[in-house]
C-alpha cells in the first residue's frame, strides 16, 4: 500500500504539472491526504500510554 | 494610441526586473520545495550509510512532507504560465498548511511513543535529535513560514515572473525524489499489502 500511496502522490504531481484546473490538482492532492491519513490510522495499533 | 492587453502588459512586466520584494516571494518557495527535498534526501542518505529501514511511521510522515511541499511546487509549476497570481499562492500555501498538519499529528505520535524515560527512541540522530523530532521541527517551521509569508502577501505575491532552470530543477528533484521513495519502498515491502511494524530487511529481495 506505501508503493502504491508513493505512486499516488507522484501521479498528483504529475496531474498539478499537467493541468490548469485547480479543481483537478486539489482533487488528486486532497485523495492522497485522505489515504496517507488512512495508512497512518491503519498502523496506529495502540494508544499512547500517557496521562497528562 | 494602442490599448494594451493583459498577454502584452505581462510581456512588458517580464522585461522590467521583478521588485525587490516580489523576487523573494517566488524565492521563498523554492527555498521551501528545496529544503523539504534536502530533509528527503538526508533521509534517504542516513537509510543507506546507516542501513537503517524505515519504520511505517516514518514513511507516513515522508508522505505528508511530500504533500506539504507540493504547495510551493503548485506556485512553480504556476510559473510557467508566467504570472503567479495570489489565488495561486492562497492554493499552494493552503496545501502545504494542511499537510504540515497532517505531517504534524503523525510526528508528534511518534515523539510521544518514545518520550518517556528511559526510552532511547528508534534510530539514528542528527545533531542529536531523531528524525522524527526533525520532522516535527521541520512541519513547525513551515507554520511559522507561511504564516509570516501570508502576513504580508500583498508584497510577496510575484506577479509576473519567469519560469528559469533553478525553477525547472526543483521540480523535476522533487519528481525523483518521489519515485526513489516508491521504489525503496517496494523493495522494503516486496509482495505484501502493508510494511510491518518493525522492518528489518528488504523483503523483495530476502
Amino acid at each position: 500500500m506505501e508503493t502504491i500511496i508513493f505512486l499516488m502522490i507522484l501521479g498528483a504531481f504529475a496531474v498539478m504539472l499537467r493541468t490548469r484546473r485547480r479543481l483537478y490538482v486539489i482533487g488528486t492532492w486532497a485523495a492522497c491526504l485522505v489515504v496517507t491519513m488512512m495508512l497512518f490510522e491503519y498502523h496506529v495499533t495502540s494508544s499512547l500510554n500517557l496521562r497528562f | 494610441m494602442t490599448t494594451m492587453t493583459p498577454a502584452t502588459t505581462a510581456t512588458n512586466n517580464l522585461a522590467t526586473p521583478l521588485p525587490l520584494k516580489r523576487r523573494a516571494g517566488f524565492a521563498f518557495n523554492h527555498v521551501f520545495l528545496l529544503g523539504y527535498c534536502a530533509v528527503l534526501l538526508s533521509g534517504l542518505m542516513i537509510q543507506f550509510t546507516e542501513w537503517e529501514h524505515p519504520c511505517p511511521l516514518c514513511i507516513v510522515q515522508r508522505m505528508a512532507i511530500m504533500l506539504c511541499a507540493m504547495g510551493p511546487a503548485y506556485v512553480i509549476a504556476r510559473s510557467r504560465t508566467g504570472q503567479v497570481v495570489r489565488s495561486d499562492v492562497m492554493t499552494g500555501f493552503g496545501m502545504a498548511l494542511v499537510g504540515a498538519v497532517a505531517g504534524l499529528v503523525m510526528s508528534a505520535r511518534q515523539v510521544l511513543l518514545h518520550i518517556m524515560p528511559p526510552d532511547p527512541g528508534v534510530g539514528s540522530t542528527l545533531l542529536g535529535l531523531h528524525l522524527y523530532t526533525w520532522g516535527l521541527v521541520t512541519f513547525v517551521v513551515v507554520f511559522a513560514g507561511c504564516g509570516f509569508y501570508l502576513l504580508v502577501s500583498d508584497e510577496l505575491v510575484p506577479g509576473p515572473v519567469r519560469y528559469g532552470w533553478v525553477s525547472r530543477m526543483a521540480l523535476w528533484l522533487f519528481a525523483l525524489i518521489i519515485l526513489a521513495n516508491a521504489v525503496i519502498v517496494f523493495f522494503e515491502e516486496g509482495l505484501h499489502w502493508f510494511l510491518p511494524a518493525n522492518p528489518v530487511t528488504y523483503r523483495l529481495i530476502h
